[in-house]
Order: C-alpha cells, then structure tokens, then sequence
C-alpha cells in the first residue's frame, strides 16, 4: 500500500485548513485529506507529525511534516515551481505580501475574535479597534482586484477566512466590522472572492457554520470553553 | 561599502533583539548602511515608515521601507543573493522548517523575556518563569539537533535564518541571569544549545551587535523606570 505523496490533515470547519487547500488546488497537486476531530479528539498520527503546536493543518509531503498554514503555502509554491505563482516574485512584494499577512493573522484575526467574545462596553471598544484594523488591510488592497493584482495569490489565500468569517460574525453579534464607511474596496473584495469558483465551491456551508460558531460563542459565555 | 542605487538605512536601537537580527543579516551579506539611532521617543521617519505598527526595526532600502524584522531578514536575502552568505536553507523543507521554528520563538520567547524583566531577583515568580523558559528551550533544543544535523549551527556550517531569530535573544536572556538571579542557559538541559550559544556570540558577523551583557543590564534598569513613568504607547 504506497502512501499517497501529499497527505493533508485537517477540520472541515477550518479556514486555515482551507488557506492550504486552496495552496494545493491552484497549483493542481493532488492530495490525500484526512478529516481530524478537533479539538478534543485528535488522532495518533497528528499528535506524532505535529507534537510541537499539535495543531492542523499539517502537510505531510513525501513522509515529511510541517505545520503552519502560511508556512506550508510558501513551501507548496517554493517547491512545485511550475504552474500557478502564489507569491509574487519581486522580494519587496513578497516582504509585503508576508507583512500584511502577519498583520491579518495577528490583529485582524484577534480583533474579530475580541469584537465576538466580549459585551457591552468592551465589546464597543474592541469594534472599534476592530474597525481600525480593517481600514489598515485595506492599504494593502488599494484599488486592485485582488492583493495579489489581477489573480488571486498569497494574501487573497490568508485573508479570505476574514471574507468568510466577519459577515458570519456580524451577523450573529449584530455589529457592523466592515462597511461602506470604514473600508469599502476591502468589502467589495469580500463579494469578489467569495464568488472566485475555486472558494465558492469549497467552503463549508454557511448555515452551519453560522451555527457552529453561535454555539462556540454560548459555550464561551458560558465557560464551556 | 553602498554603491550607487543601493542606499540603506536602519531605523533601529542597540539593546533590540530584532534590530540586532537584522543587523547580522546585513552584516552576512557584508552591506553597508547607516544607522538611525532611535531613542525612547520614537522619531518622526519611524512613525512615517512603519505607520501601522510603530515600531523599530525599519529596513529602508532606495527609500522603500521594509518592517519586521524576520521579513526583512528574508527581504535581504532575497534581495542581495550574491552577496556573502545565504541566510536561508537552499532547501524547501528546510526553509519551511526554519521559518515553523522562527514562529515558534517569536510566539513563546519575547513575552517570556518582557515578563521576566521587572521580576524581583530570586522570587519564587522569576523562578517559575524561568523553568517555563527553559522548557521552551528544551524544546527547541530538539529542534537544534534535527536541523544542525552535527553542524555548529541550526542552518548547517554557518549561521542562518534561525540562528538569527533565536541568538539575538541571547543578549536579554544573559541579561536576565545577572538580573534576576535565575538560570537559562543551563548545561544539563540544553546541553547543545548552549554550545551553540557561544559560537553564535563568537561569531564575525555578530560579535560587534551583541552588546555586552553587563550593558544590557544597566539599560533594562533604564527602560524598567522609563516604563513605570510613562503610559503604555
């Protein structure tokens, strides 16, 4: 029984899972994926390819680990250099492709998560906070697009969680993250990769994601988790 | 030496850790440049070229900024490939292990140093801080054997990528010990790791970046008082 030569662990309701699908899917590399029951139930095999975070996803290439959702996406385009460029070729574009990447994952990110795990007047904080942040992303957008210019690349892949995530979010808080008034070009692009073929046909079902994370944020209020 | 077209500037200050990474990423690649010594009110050029974070270090290479100092230390890679050494593994798998790493000490090693700092010398807190410390160490001492591969370094023969994010916590970290009466860098646990420590120290292109530790300490007493009179920026 040969291994199949990309194994991909994941969680169906993980976007950061979804950041590395998309990696794979656009350079057409085909892969095995395996579903993890997280966070409670994690397999043998993950804990041992991942014992540092134990956390997905986790590539595994010819037998070789790695973790990190955006580090694996460099090395997918580092390693099948044929086809599609993730990242832009230029080393000032791609220092500025990873800058805003950190930036989305480290204060955008949180910041969503802060504006939906608080209440009252921390919660009006934390919007605000939250409002800054995305007028900031915007910068790297400006009036292309995509981030990556014309095709979608790297930073289209890290921030589409944020096009998936924040409207889901708004939702269910009742609070306004992204609008007309804070960041326009940044929510056209919502509407714009949400429809690109390749993330519209992958992403999980929003009803039940928008029950998930209802649930998530009951179980938090309540101390569950 | 700058040759025409290829102006670089460091906003940066001699005790910052990742001021000093990119200091020995310029310092491998033998560049030249001028050095814009911040103090503790933050210049004007700062917050104009690094206006979403505000902070040092800032790469300013032709004009264009450059911010975070791992990025730009790939920046400078990339950037400048025949020049001195290659600071990130020519393999993919390696680079992609590096860089894991790199995040992996960015997450745990920074808050551990910020904490420790104000800590009273010998309290039972400093001590449970620094086992914590520790055993963050230890485990990327598991990582120093599987990527040295019996090597002097994490990137092989010479310094790399990682060498670089973890030795420039070197100079807090040794600061701590003297300050705070606690052990890091202990032989039995972190055995290889502590040697490594010393040929990084030793090592040409950080010798002159590294400030002494009894420097650093003096300088922690100042920005320890400079933090208890001024409001968080």
């Amino acid at each position: 029984m040969a291994e199949k030569e990309v194994k991909l662990f994941g969680n169906w309701a993980s976007t950061y899972t979804l950041r590395v699908e998309w990696a794979l899917k656009l350079k057409g590399i085909e892969y095995e994926y395996v579903n993890e029951d997280i966070p409670f139930n994690k397999s043998e095999e993950l804990l041992r390819l991942n014992p540092v975070t134990k956390k997905i996803p986790v590539l595994v290439h010819n037998g070789k680990p790695l973790a990190e959702s955006l580090v694996i996406i460099e090395y997918i385009d580092d390693t099948w250099t044929k086809g599609y460029s993730i990242m832009p070729k230029d080393p000032y574009d791609r220092a500025q492709a990873r800058f805003w990447a950190k930036f989305a994952d480290d204060k955008c990110m949180s910041a969503m998560y802060s504006v939906s795990t608080s209440s009252g007047e921390a919660q009006q904080k934390m919007l605000q906070e939250a409002r800054e942040a995305f007028q900031i992303l915007e910068q790297a957008l400006g009036s292309k697009k995509f981030f990556g210019g014309d095709q979608i690349g790297y930073l289209d892949l890290a921030i589409t969680l944020l096009a998936f995530w924040i409207p889901i979010l708004e939702e269910i808080v009742s609070v306004s993250m992204v609008d007309n008034e804070n960041a326009p070009l940044l929510k056209e692009w919502f509407t714009r990769i949400l429809d690109v073929d390749m993330i519209k046909t992958s992403l999980p079902p929003r009803d039940k994601m928008y029950e998930l994370s209802k649930q998530r944020r009951e179980q938090f209020f309540s101390g569950q988790i | 030496m700058t040759s025409e077209g290829n102006e670089i500037k460091l906003i940066g200050a001699w005790p910052s850790p990742f001021v000093m990474r990119v200091r020995i990423a310029l310092n491998l690649k033998k560049l030249g440049y001028e050095m814009l010594e911040e103090t503790f009110k933050k210049s004007e050029l700062l917050l104009k070229s690094n206006p979403v974070y505000k902070k040092m270090p800032v790469l300013i290479h032709d004009g264009k900024p450059i911010c975070e100092s791992m990025i730009i230390v790939e920046y400078i890679d990339e950037t400048w490939t025949s020049d001195g050494a290659s600071i990130l593994p020519s393999d993919s798998y390696d680079r992609a292990i590096a860089r894991f790493w790199t995040a992996y000490i960015d997450n745990k090693i920074p808050d551990a140093i910020s904490k420790l700092r104000p800590m009273v010398r010998g309290s039972v807190e400093a001590e449970a801080e620094a086992e914590k410390l520790v055993a963050t160490l230890q485990v990327i001492e598991e990582a120093f054997e599987k990527c040295s591969k019996g090597q002097s370094f994490f990137g092989g023969n010479n310094i790399g990528y990682l060498d670089i994010a973890l030795g420039s916590c070197l100079a807090w970290i040794k600061a701590l010990e003297k300050m705070v009466e606690i052990k890091i860098l202990i032989k039995e646990k972190i055995p290889g790791l502590v040697s490594w420590s010393e040929r990084f120290c030793a090592h040409d292109a950080v010798r002159e970046v590294m400030p002494e530790t009894d420097k650093m300490v003096e300088f922690a007493k100042v920005l320890l008082s400079v933090m208890a009179t001024t409001p968080a920026n």
